[in-house]
């Protein structure tokens, strides 16, 4: 009989990045890491910008919500960072399985994966925060090829 | 080189993982890019960072003067108008390729899952830095060719003078052509029949992807459809050396971020590049304006 001995798996602490999208006349407010300083992140709002500060805290709730069901358990604490132009997640997600990777990878062209590439464009009418916190997360085992 | 596959306890997120195979995965695909210059006149102190500017002087060569007996040197100041100039390259191009993901800890923790987004990310983002080292040719100084029609062997020994007169060094030349200038080349005699290829002064031109053959005895050649093609049938092949062009890889990254609007973990690559056109100090005495002096737009069909 064979028997297999699966180890306990501890908790980790791990940081998530959750990206906020608003509308650019609504990123009225920056962090230090805009100017490239060393930035622990938003400390306060203004009044006039009472309105992001209640959309970064909905969608801090949120993320917070959403990543719970999926075992992260949040440890209290969300700093925000930004604005940056907008990746525009809604309109540049690739497809892992779109017919052109299999296209690129049968005919060897990867001119066929060019749609997939972007870059960041600085006329975007949107504005992306970064929002950052930790988090306890189960272990798993993960796979690892060591290089030599 | 891969080695073992060992099942690890780690931390649920390892994004030097995933960012090692990306990299892997770029520098195994591109053809253009791998063929450049990347390491000398500073540009290997841009990778990783900090900065994003590298000012690369002209040396130039001194003017040889006549002692006379009984007087003093004069000391003499290299370059164009006694000042040596500089060419300032900058690393300023930030290209993205994201997925979405439904289970974000079940891909980090399996390699093959995870191979599947990595590598599909280093193949778009190669050929991306690829395409954009292929707009350089249509600012080449020196061009052969007609645009539409097959380059001819006289086209060729053109280009080869060329980088010959620029005084460009035989080793680390290179041929990128596409495909139906590839094809082209073959109905070239001298590049094919063996009555001019066996003394190695012809060209060899195999069937195949990426190198498919050299010209000149030593002139490797390869074979792209990321050659820029500035209209249907028209293509701007590109004879260059690798000392004719700067490319600095200086950042590329793949993490994971969560897009909280749309309840999805998103697994975001980044390439961080810049790419320049080298300008060279002529060989006279004393300097003179820098120019492209080794690179020729060979131009041809597609």
């Amino acid at each position: 009989m064979n028997f297999l001995i699966t180890p306990t798996l501890e908790k980790s602490l791990v940081s998530r990045r959750g990206i906020a999208t608003v509308p650019e006349e609504m990123a009225t407010v920056s962090c230090e890491c805009v100017t490239r300083k060393p930035c622990s992140g938003l400390a306060a709002f203004p009044l006039v910008a009472r309105n992001l500060e209640l959309e970064l805290a909905r969608m801090g709730k949120l993320m917070v919500g959403r990543l719970a069901r999926r075992g992260y358990e949040w440890l209290g604490e969300l700093k925000i960072h930004g604005p940056w132009p907008s990746y525009e997640f809604n309109e540049r997600l690739a497809d892992i399985e779109a017919e052109a990777w299999k296209r690129a990878a049968v005919e060897k062209d990867l001119s066929y994966t060019l749609p997939f590439v972007f870059e960041w464009n600085a006329a975007s009418p949107y504005k992306d925060y970064l929002l950052v916190g930790d988090f306890l997360l189960q272990n798993v085992l993960t796979e690892v090829i060591v290089k030599e | 080189m891969a080695g073992t596959l060992t099942v690890t306890q780690a931390a649920c997120h390892i994004p030097e993982l995933w960012s090692a195979d990306t990299r892997d995965a770029v520098e195994a695909t591109v053809v253009a890019a791998g063929l450049v210059e990347s390491e000398k006149y500073g540009l290997s102190e841009l990778k990783g960072g900090p900065g994003d500017t590298q000012n690369i002087p002209y040396i130039s060569n001194p003017t040889a003067n006549t002692k006379t007996a009984n007087t003093n040197i004069t000391l003499e100041v290299i370059g164009p108008s006694s000042a040596e100039a500089s060419q300032s390259f900058t690393v300023s191009t930030h290209q993205h390729v994201a997925f979405a993901v439904e289970n974000i800890t079940e891909v980090q923790s399996k390699t093959n899952l995870r191979a599947k987004y990595t590598d599909k990310a280093g193949y778009a983002l190669a050929a991306a830095a690829d395409t954009n080292l292929h707009t350089l040719p249509q600012s080449f100084s020196q061009i052969t060719g007609t645009l539409g029609v097959e380059p001819t062997f006289d086209n060729w020994q053109r280009a080869s003078q060329y980088l010959d007169d620029g005084n460009a060094e035989e080793g680390g030349r290179f041929i990128i052509v596409r495909p139906a200038t590839y094809y082209a080349m073959r109905k070239i005699d001298q590049f094919v029949n063996a009555d001019y290829t066996g003394g190695g002064a012809g060209g060899q031109m195999k069937v195949g992807r990426e190198q498919v053959g050299t010209i000149w005895g030593n002139v490797p050649v390869y074979k792209s459809t990321l050659v820029r093609a500035p209209a249907g049938g028209q293509a701007e092949n590109w004879y260059g050396h690798r000392e004719g062009v700067y490319y600095c890889s200086q950042d590329l990254r793949t993490r994971a971020d969560f897009v909280i609007e749309r309840d999805s973990d998103v697994v975001l690559s980044t390439h961080i590049y810049g790419f320049a056109e080298a300008l060279q100090p002529p060989i006279t005495a004393g300097g003179g304006a820098a120019t492209d002096a080794f690179n020729v737009l060979v131009r041809g069909t597609s």
